[in-house]
């Protein structure tokens, strides 16, 4: 069981399964942010929402990245990666509203983790404010901007 | 220059208090009437002087944190203040992507953010003391 601010459901059995799906029923139309695995747990995230498109697991990030959030987020992604054999990793900015160099460093340690593997990373949505941290910060140089989700599905 | 407004406020170092410490200083900011870029800029530095005091100032204790803040008819002037470990080289610190903590996934920006964003930075430390941080953001105001 990985308890943080996040939880992770675990229901065994056909019940078990059941249950599991009618929680993530319930959790997609209540909008509550989740993250599903295919082992049959769901997890519950504030800050980001984890998705995946084909072999590309996206972080939809919402809100302030900040170093508290940051924090928090390199936690769940550390737990993606050791439960799911994930090499792309594309984080979503649309929905952000604030970001220091606290995300900066997040991506930063993302990379390096993911590169250590043979895999990819990259950003999308990054809105003119938010560029302007990337932009000091050369990030650009080594990590990929893409328009939308699926330019970066598609070039990852 | 006459002194319009001033502010202190004191708080812990704890990682949940930087979003407030950015939502404090903006809404003193905002009684200069700045543009939503402006504000955007001040957080943004408040943010990085903030976050370097809690990790590294008092890296895993928790301690106080002062923000003070001096409206000017042309701008604000940001104190942040800390009594950690204080800065043994400011000019290496402030070098950009250097940073004494690469395992904790710091980008070593956090200076260069400040001094990008604001219109100067003034750096004061103290091995064993504390630091503060000084900044200056003009104001180019609507109402002239």
């Amino acid at each position: 069981m990985h308890f943080n601010r996040c939880t992770l459901l675990y229901f065994k059995g056909i019940i078990g399964r059941i249950l599991q799906k009618i929680v993530e029923i319930v959790f997609k139309a209540l909008i509550l942010p989740t993250f599903v695995f295919e082992g049959g747990s769901v997890m519950l995230q504030e800050g980001a929402n984890f998705r995946f498109i084909k072999d590309v697991m996206i972080v939809n990030l919402k809100g302030e990245l900040d170093h508290h959030i940051a924090d928090r987020i390199k936690e769940d992604i550390d737990y993606a990666m050791s439960k799911k054999n994930i090499k792309k990793i594309l984080f979503n900015f649309k929905n952000v509203t604030f970001m220091d160099s606290s995300g900066i460093g997040m991506l930063l340690g993302g990379y390096k983790s993911i590169k250590s593997i043979g895999g990819a990373l990259g950003v999308c949505n990054v809105n003119e404010r938010i560029k302007k941290v990337f932009d000091i910060s050369g990030l650009f140089s080594i990590i990929p901007c893409y328009t939308d989700e699926n330019e970066a599905v598609e070039k990852l | 220059m006459e002194k319009l407004n001033e502010m202190t406020i004191d708080f812990l170092s704890k990682s949940q208090n930087e979003s407030f410490a950015r939502v404090v200083v903006a809404a003193f900011a905002s009684q200069l009437d700045p543009t939503l870029d402006e504000i955007a800029d001040i957080k943004t530095a408040v943010s990085e002087a903030v976050t370097n005091s809690i990790i590294h100032g008092y890296e895993d204790k928790v301690g106080i944190i002062r923000i003070k803040a001096v409206l000017y008819e042309d701008g604000i002037e940001i104190w942040v203040q800390d009594w950690g470990k204080g800065i043994e080289d400011v000019e290496l610190a402030k070098q950009p992507l250097w940073t004494s903590k690469p395992e904790l996934d710091r980008s070593g920006m956090g200076f260069t953010i400040m001094e990008n964003f604001m219109d100067s930075l003034e750096v004061i430390s103290k091995l064993g003391e504390g630091t503060t941080v000084k900044m200056y953001k003009k104001i180019k105001s609507k109402k002239s």
